[in-house]
């Protein structure tokens, strides 16, 4: 192992956990490999995992990387939180020189930039010409090669190695804090309680394919405040059948063992119960395939103007689930899958038509340009705001 | 002082932003502010990175030409409701897109309060060469920011105070501020002269007008 591998390694390590810290890239441009008058020239955010996946992705390319001042967040929650939008994109355009070292004039986005970066609006600002790549750093360069994108390169998943790495930012809080406490004085109960804390997290993320059956547009979650009580959601279900599994197992090891004390194994259930309580109140929300359940804007539906519609296909090339399916000859979009939408409002940003528009539950329709200039979370007041934007 | 470290957090919640300011800053915002205001002169001003629009009220009803300019659509959108109607035009946009939105020579004055903090460092050096080509002859350029203290007693009071809060900032925003290098060298730079300066006590806030330098 070379020192760049060992410190990667460590770096990798020390983000994943240490995830709600700021770990912010040094905006610029950066040369991998060797590159060209020709070369592609790609952006990304500055968040540092990202950089130095995108560089390990890009690994036996030549390519300009031009890394955007997002604020150190990353690609997706820049995007749609406003930080990583047509301006951050126009700005690292103009300051790192890179239009004096092509010829071209391509600029390849991260796919899932679209919910925050205007394409018309870079395109008309520096007459570069904007696509989207793949979702996934890995997969660009089978996509500079190839030169299209394939349906798998469009998709969001949430792979073992993602649930691993999210069970691992629940895990870590919860026994760092919890563990602390216990050091004081009760250090006898902390090794169970790490134990318990982390054998939880890996365990509903290891699972969550399993467990995520109840969730999805057409299993609503209760209405108003109740949505927090997750005990009377449908959510729940698997989730609670999930720790009642935790509890006879660990009820069956302290029998194997010859431990049985009823008082202990009540607490330590009660306490998992809550654990995995906390940790289900928006298990849908820390996946990137659903959307949180504690959000209004789950409710919401994309609705496309048919007529309007010119097939352009932006819809289609955004979209990170896979939405969209488009007629070629009749040039006419349609939205194939409804229910697979995550509301990332990717697509409505970058119709050229305005012929795609949100739709609340009361049958408002959210303007277009209210989505491209506030993004969907409206910095935390969500469609409620958005609505109002769009009124006013 | 250590409170604009805070300001990333409060960007974040622009609803919070002027009372967490005020707190945090104990009155000392207010200060700049007045102080910023005293030194505009001529008739059309620019407020870059407005926020909340604090600037742009301490010079409303002065009969000036007041535009605000800022990134973020949602401390525009607070801006709005406390700027009366007609006293300022505000425009979403970045530092590198001032030339777009307006035309050489349109400002008598352009001040910028807490930008550059916030700034990359070739963002802070196209943004001094936009103001320098917005500015009319004899106009002029005043920021307000946080700079690296001089002495060493300075930088360690600003460490001692910075630091536990750039943690709590850092865990809560994962963002934070970035004090200002070199700023008197890179307006030189970018065809200023500078003509005031003004520090705090322990030299980690400056204010710094410049003049256009005429060529």
């Amino acid at each position: 192992m070379t020192v760049t591998t060992v410190r990667d390694f460590v770096l990798d390590l020390a983000q994943i956990l240490l995830r709600s810290l700021s770990w912010p890239a040094t905006p610029g441009l950066v040369r991998v490999g060797n590159p060209g008058r020709d070369s592609p020239v790609l952006v990304t955010c500055n968040y540092d995992l990202t950089v130095r996946r995108v560089l390990r992705a890009l690994r036996g390319v030549d390519a300009y990387l031009l890394v955007a001042p997002t604020k150190g967040i990353n690609v997706w929650c820049g995007a749609a939180g406003g930080y990583f939008a047509a301006h951050q994109v126009i700005s690292i355009l103009r300051t790192s020189g890179i239009a004096e070292l092509v010829d071209h004039r391509r600029l390849v986005l991260p796919q899932l930039s679209a919910t925050g970066v205007e394409r018309k609006l870079v395109e008309q600002r520096t007459g570069w010409r904007v696509v989207f790549g793949p979702v996934y750093a890995s997969d660009i360069p089978a996509y500079l090669a190839g030169g299209r994108k394939t349906e798998a390169m469009r998709q969001v998943r949430f792979r073992l190695a993602d649930r691993l790495e999210m069970a691992a930012v629940w895990a870590l809080p919860f026994s760092a804090i919890g563990g602390a406490v216990l050091a004081i004085g009760w250090r006898d109960l902390l090794w169970p309680f790490v134990t318990m804390t982390w054998a939880l997290a890996l365990g509903l993320y290891l699972f969550f394919p399993r467990l995520s059956g109840t969730v999805g547009p057409s299993r609503r979650p209760p209405a108003g405040w109740a949505r927090y009580l997750i005990l009377f959601d449908p959510r729940l279900r698997r989730n609670a059948t999930f720790w009642a599994l935790f509890v006879v197992v660990m009820w069956g090891q302290a029998y194997a063992r010859g431990a049985v004390h009823i008082h202990h194994l009540m607490g330590w259930s009660l306490v998992s119960l809550f654990l995995m309580l906390v940790i289900s109140m928006d298990l849908d929300g820390s996946t990137p395939i659903y959307k949180s359940g504690l959000h209004e804007d789950r409710f919401l539906k994309v609705e496309l103007n048919t007529e309007a519609c010119r097939g352009r296909a932006m819809c289609w090339e955004v979209c990170p689930k896979n939405c969209y399916t488009v007629d070629a000859v009749a040039h006419k979009a349609a939205i194939a899958r409804p229910d697979e939408c995550v509301q990332c409002g990717a697509c409505i940003v970058q119709c050229p038509e305005d012929a795609l528009a949100f739709v609340t539950p009361a049958g408002e329709r959210i303007p277009p340009a209210a989505i491209r200039t506030y993004k969907l979370n409206m910095l935390g007041k969500r469609s409620n705001t958005i609505a109002q934007a769009g009124r006013s | 002082v250590s409170s604009y470290i805070w300001m990333r957090l409060l960007e974040s919640a622009p609803q919070r932003y002027d009372a967490g300011v005020r707190l945090l800053s104990m009155g000392h915002i207010e200060r700049v502010y007045r102080r910023v205001a005293e030194l505009v002169h001529g008739t059309e001003v620019l407020d870059l990175g407005c926020g909340t629009g604090n600037m742009l009220l301490h010079l409303a009803g002065r009969g000036l030409h007041l535009v605000g300019v800022d990134i973020s659509p949602g401390m525009l959108a607070v801006a709005r409701k406390k700027i009366p109607p007609g006293a300022a035009r505000l425009v979403q946009t970045g530092v590198a897109e001032l030339t777009d939105q307006f035309p050489g020579q349109s400002f008598d004055t352009i001040v910028g309060i807490l930008l550059f903090s916030e700034l990359s460092e070739a963002e802070q050096h196209l943004a001094l060469h936009q103001c320098n080509s917005l500015l009319r002859s004899g106009g002029s350029l005043i920021l307000a920011d946080e700079v690296p203290a001089a002495t060493w007693g300075g930088r360690t009071m600003h460490n001692l105070l910075r630091v536990p809060l750039l943690l709590i900032a850092y865990l809560l925003t994962q963002t934070s501020t970035r004090p200002v290098r070199d700023l008197e060298a890179k307006l030189n730079e970018a065809g200023f002269r500078i003509v005031l300066r003004e520090s705090n006590r322990l030299g980690d806030f400056s204010l710094v007008q410049a003049a256009k330098r005429e060529e």
